[in-house]
C-alpha cells in the first residue's frame, strides 16, 4: 500500500515545495519508490526546486482531463533513482483539479509507487482541500512566528474534518510537525518562537526542525534537493526527518547555537 | 466533524437529522416605517451587496406589530436577500409567518456582543439618526429542538483556529487548549485544561451563573452570560494563570484558583 503524504502549511513561503523535493528525494535515496505532486497548479515551483523544469511536457492537469497518460507526464529525477515528479500545469488554475480525478491519478500511481508526496499550495482554498484530501500523513510545515503557526493550526483544524479520512471516519491523519527557517540565534534574542513554544501551541508530534540557511537557497536557485547537500545543516535536518518519518528515533539537532561561549552557557539553559 | 453524532453501519439511511449552529442575520425593525425601512435597508446594502446577495434573512418581529409580515418580507426578497423565519412574533405573527412560508424561531435569548454595559445598551435612545447604523446584526441562532438536559460535552481533540464548539444545553469541557481563533460556546459552565487562546462564552444563554475555568489564561476574548472582556481589558496579573471567571452582581471577575 502506498502511503500518501500531504505538505501543508496554510501559510505561503514557508518552505513546503522545499521540503517536498527533500523528503521525497530522501525517500528515494533510501530505495523507496516515491513519486512528487505537485498541487499549485498555476503557480508551478516544484519543477524549479527538483531540476527539471525543462523536462515538462504533459503534467498532472493533463493526467487529470485524460490528455495524456501518467508515464507521459512523470518526470524521472537523473539523480536520483526511484524518484518521479509529476509537475503542475502553469497555463491553468486551481479549477482544473477535482476529487474524482485526483482520486484516480492517486490510484493509478499507488499501485506503482511507496510513497506519493502531495505538493501542497498556500492557502486553505481547492488547490490545497485536493492535495490533504486523500492522505495518510500529514507533515505541517511551519516558520516560528505566530502568523505561521495561527495558519499552521487552521489547518489542523481542516486535516481533522474534511478530509477524506475524517469523512469516513476513519483513523484520523497523522500529523507531524517540521519547524523550518528556524534560527537559535533569535530565538535566544526573543524574536522568534521557539520550537517548545510552537510545539505547545499546536500540540503535534515533532518530525524535525530545518536551520535557517543559506544552503536552501543555494539549493533552491541550483535546482537540487537541499537534502542532496550531505554537508549542509539544512540538509541533514532534513535527512534526519525522513529517517524519523521512517520511524527511526533521532535525537534533533540544530537546536542550539552552536560554539556557546561562557556566557551562552551560564544562560541559555 | 466533533459534533457528529456516531455513524450506525448496518442499515443504509435515506437521511438524518442534525443539529448545526449557524450564524444568521437578523433583520431588526427599529422604526414601523416601511419606506423609511425599504430605503435605509437599500443603502445599507450598496454599500456591500456581494455580502448581502441571497443571504438568509430571519425578521426580528419583537417591536412592530402593525406592518404586515408580507410587506416586510417583500422588501427583503426586493433586496435579494431571502427571508427565511421570523423570531420574537406573537402569536398572530407566527400564524401569518407560516400562510406565507417563513419559519418560525423558537425565542432565545441572544448572545450579547455589542456592549459590557447592559444599561445604555437596552436605553435605546429614540432619535431616528440612532437607526442607519445597523438594520442587521448578528445574531446566534439555533434551529435544533433538543433542549433536554445533556451529558458535558467532552472534547479531547484541541479546538484548532477556525473551529467553533457549542455546549447546547450543557457544560463544556476541554482537555487540550483553544487555539488563537477558535471559539468555544456553552450554555454552562466552560472548563480549559489547556491554554485558552481563543474565545470562550460560557452562559451563552443568559445564565449568569455560568462560570470559565481555564489552566492557562491567554484569551481573545472571554464572555459569561453576554458580559464580556476582550484581551486588552483582562489584567495582566491573571493572563497566563490559572484562573476562574464569573458574574459578581453582573461584574467580571477574574480570580486565580
Amino acid at each position: 500500500m502506498a502511503k500518501i503524504i500531504v505538505i501543508t502549511s496554510g501559510k505561503g513561503g514557508v518552505g513546503k515545495t522545499t521540503t517536498s523535493a527533500a523528503i521525497s528525494t530522501g525517500l528515494a535515496k533510501r530505495g523507496y519508490k516515491t513519486v512528487v505532486i505537485d498541487f499549485d497548479v498555476g503557480l508551478r515551483n516544484l519543477d524549479l526546486i527538483m531540476g527539471c523544469e525543462r523536462r515538462v511536457v504533459y503534467d498532472f492537469v493533463n493526467v487529470i482531463k485524460e490528455e495524456a497518460n501518467l508515464n507521459q507526464a512523470l518526470i524521472k529525477d537523473k539523480r536520483v533513482d526511484n524518484l518521479y515528479i509529476l509537475p503542475a500545469s502553469q497555463t491553468r488554475d486551481k479549477d482544473a483539479l477535482d476529487l474524482d480525478g485526483v482520486k484516480r491519478v492517486i490510484d493509478d500511481l499507488a499501485k506503482d509507487f511507496a510513497y506519493i508526496i502531495c505538493d501542497s499550495p498556500a492557502g486553505i482554498e481547492k488547490g490545497a482541500m485536493m492535495a490533504m484530501y486523500f492522505a495518510d500523513e500529514a507533515i505541517v510545515v511551519t516558520n516560528p512566528e505566530v502568523s505561521s503557526v495561527r495558519d499552521s493550526d487552521r489547518v489542523l483544524g481542516i486535516l481533522a474534518s474534511k478530509t477524506q479520512r475524517a469523512e469516513q471516519n476513519q483513523e484520523p491523519v497523522k500529523e507531524s510537525l517540521l519547524l523550518t527557517r528556524y534560527s537559535p540565534e533569535r530565538v535566544e534574542k526573543g524574536e522568534m518562537l521557539s520550537v517548545d513554544d510552537v510545539k505547545e501551541i499546536l500540540a503535534i508530534p515533532l518530525l524535525g526542525v530545518i536551520p535557517e540557511s543559506q544552503s536552501v537557497l543555494n539549493a533552491s536557485n541550483s535546482g537540487q534537493p537541499v537534502i542532496l547537500d550531505e554537508d549542509s545543516d539544512a540538509g541533514q535536518a532534513y535527512e534526519d526527518a525522513v529517517a524519523r518519518l521512517l520511524g527511526d528515533d533521532v535525537p534533533h539537532r540544530f537546536l542550539e547555537i552552536e560554539k556557546k561561549g561562557f556566557f551562552g552557557r551560564l544562560f541559555g539553559g | 466533524m466533533i459534533l457528529k453524532s456516531k455513524k450506525v453501519v448496518e442499515v443504509s439511511r435515506a437521511f438524518e437529522f442534525k443539529g448545526r449552529m449557524l450564524t444568521l442575520t437578523v433583520l431588526n425593525i427599529l422604526e414601523e416605517d416601511l419606506v423609511e425601512l425599504d430605503q435605509q435597508l437599500g443603502e445599507k446594502i450598496a454599500q456591500a451587496p456581494e455580502f448581502f446577495r441571497n443571504s438568509p434573512i430571519v425578521i426580528d418581529a419583537t417591536d412592530f406589530d402593525d406592518i404586515g409580515l408580507r410587506k416586510v418580507a417583500d422588501i427583503i426578497r426586493k433586496h435579494m436577500m431571502v427571508p427565511v423565519g421570523i423570531i420574537g412574533g406573537n402569536p398572530k405573527q407566527e400564524e401569518s409567518a407560516a400562510e406565507i412560508g417563513l419559519g418560525v424561531f423558537p425565542k432565545i435569548k441572544a448572545v450579547e456582543t455589542k456592549s459590557v454595559d447592559k444599561k445604555t445598551a437596552e436605553e435605546k435612545p429614540e432619535e431616528p439618526a440612532k437607526h442607519e447604523s445597523k438594520p442587521a446584526e448578528q445574531e446566534q441562532i439555533v434551529p435544533n429542538a433538543q433542549i433536554s438536559k445533556s451529558p458535558t460535552m467532552l472534547i479531547k481533540q484541541p479546538v484548532r483556529s477556525g473551529q467553533q464548539i457549542y455546549a447546547r444545553g450543557c457544560d463544556l469541557v476541554i482537555m487540550s487548549s483553544v487555539g488563537a481563533g477558535a471559539e468555544v460556546l456553552a450554555d454552562g459552565h466552560i472548563h480549559i485544561y489547556g491554554s485558552l487562546r481563543g474565545r470562550a462564552l460560557a452562559g451563552v444563554q443568559g445564565d449568569s451563573e455560568a462560570r470559565i475555568f481555564c489552566h492557562n489564561l491567554d484569551a481573545e476574548l472571554i464572555s459569561i452570560a453576554g458580559q464580556y472582556k476582550m484581551s486588552e481589558d483582562i489584567p495582566a496579573e491573571v493572563k497566563k494563570d490559572f484562573v476562574q471567571i464569573y458574574l459578581d452582581d453582573d461584574q467580571m471577575k477574574i480570580k486565580k484558583v
